[in-house]
């Protein structure tokens, strides 16, 4: 009877010291840095509007936890836990040996500055649209862009699946003008109460032009106006118009 | 023979100067030792070793009101795409029901009495700040605003929607969240056979988990 008391407070023991320990075993693997700044602010939490709760000074270890958006989460040797923005931790990581993954290269060589998605608002047909865009931009005057729509009317739904070229003529600092062409699907469901009435799909061509205002970092605005034309039977076409306001996201 | 004291004495006196001269001069660095420290130890990493955590994914719960019908359950699914500390992208998909009681006398007005929604919003961290639990012991937290557009499927038809709200959220660890949230979905409806603009109310509890 004793000995199994004395096990299972060998047992209790051992779980507190493994719960004690504070994580350096964990440290040993993340990324070790040192300070080589005067001094890093270290905030509560990833934003610049969390406080400043600790400053770390020249020459003291961090280890580097994780990333979220542009801010580290950090932890000292002391034990310290908090959230440094990239631009502070940047020379400190550098200096430690940090090298680029191939997500960060392919990021660097691919995707900044050039791809963007967001979502616009918009009648299409005298009906309410929304649209989610991805845009990539293949050089300063032409991007590539996918569009994919969803209106709903009175008499039925559509959905367009479209691809298209935005070519960018003229750029201001305040804003942009563009030109867009592209080619896609309609596709129509109509509502119950037209009889008779049965999904369809057309293919169509567009043209238009819009405009693109940048509002604060990597967010713009972007209008389009745009004339669809819907191959309805090798005979028969239809023209459509379209107004969109929506925003983009630059990555 | 004095002369000759004379000049043994100062002799011993410069040999002595020197002698310090020589004692004080500093320690000149050994050819091996570098002049410069280098600024780091370097331990070479790579970025994928630090864990990237962008995506909030939340199941949430609550009421959603019909406007001029029922109030019912509503639970749902959000996912987040933080882009900035400020900006973040998400989309909702929320399942709710509608009823016809309240519209009284056992009158049945829709043909579907499911009503679902999906949307896609642009988020806002608006009022980042912390909340004290104790004198010492701090959350982190944060109010923000979402607003976008999507579908309603109601009384058996998708109804273009827009949606705006507010919500406050309270961090317990860096990767886990709970919090409220109110908005307003409206669409156009013709349910009671006028077209008007429905604003309807939405509450929701929710948990976060950040991946």
């Amino acid at each position: 009877m004793f000995v199994k008391h004395r096990l299972f407070i060998f047992m209790g023991v051992m779980t507190l010291l493994l719960m004690a320990q504070p994580a350096s075993a964990k440290e040993k693997n993340y990324p070790r840095a040192k300070v080589v700044e005067p001094f890093l602010e270290i905030h509560t939490g990833p934003g610049r509007g969390y406080p400043v709760f600790y400053i770390a000074e020249k020459n003291e270890e961090i280890f580097l936890m994780k990333k979220r958006t542009d801010w580290f989460k950090i932890r000292l040797f002391s034990g310290q836990e908090g959230w440094v923005h990239y631009k502070e931790v940047d020379k400190t990581i550098q200096a430690s040996g940090y090298q680029k993954g191939w997500s960060e290269r392919f990021y660097d060589q691919y995707i900044d500055g050039r791809l963007q998605t967001g979502f616009a608002w918009g009648v299409f047909d005298e009906d309410s649209a929304l649209y989610v865009r991805t845009i990539y931009r293949l050089t300063e005057s032409l991007s590539f862009e996918s569009n994919l729509g969803f209106a709903s009317g009175d008499f039925g739904d559509t959905n367009l699946y479209l691809v298209g070229l935005v070519i960018t003529p003229w750029q201001g600092t305040w804003f942009s003008l563009n030109g867009t062409i592209g080619g896609g699907l309609v596709e129509t469901r109509p509502a119950d109460i037209l009889i008779n009435a049965k999904s369809e799909s057309f293919k169509t061509a567009y043209a238009g032009i819009g405009f693109s205002a940048p509002l604060v970092r990597r967010l713009s605005l972007r209008g389009d106006l745009r004339n669809y034309t819907l191959f309805l039977s090798p005979k028969r076409s239809r023209e459509v118009r379209e107004y969109t306001l929506g925003l983009i996201f630059e990555f | 023979m004095m002369n000759k004291k004379w000049i043994l004495f100062v002799f011993v006196c410069l040999l002595n100067q020197v002698g310090m001269v020589f004692a004080q001069a500093p320690n000149f660095p050994k050819s091996e030792d570098p002049l410069i420290a280098p600024p780091s130890e370097r331990i070479d990493f790579k970025e994928e070793k630090i864990d990237q955590e962008f995506i909030e994914i939340t199941p949430y719960y609550g009421f959603y009101g019909i406007d001029g019908f029922s109030t019912s359950n509503v639970m749902g699914l959000n996912l987040a795409l933080h882009l900035t500390e400020d900006v973040f992208f998400e989309g909702n998909y929320g399942i709710s029901e509608v009823s016809d009681d309240s519209f009284g006398g056992g009158l049945t007005i829709f043909t579907d009495t499911d009503l679902t929604y999906w949307n896609v919003n642009l988020g806002y961290n608006l009022f980042p700040g912390q909340i004290f639990l104790t004198r010492n012991r701090t959350l982190n937290s944060t109010i923000y605003i979402v607003g976008g557009a999507g579908l309603t499927e109601f009384d058996a038809k998708s109804r273009f929607t827009f949606n705006f709200g507010t919500g406050y959220k309270i961090f317990f660890t860096d990767w886990m969240d709970a919090g409220f949230r109110l908005s307003l979905h409206s669409f156009e409806s013709d349910v009671t056979g006028v077209k008007e603009q429905m604003f309807n109310l939405e509450g929701i509890v929710s948990v976060a988990f950040f991946f």
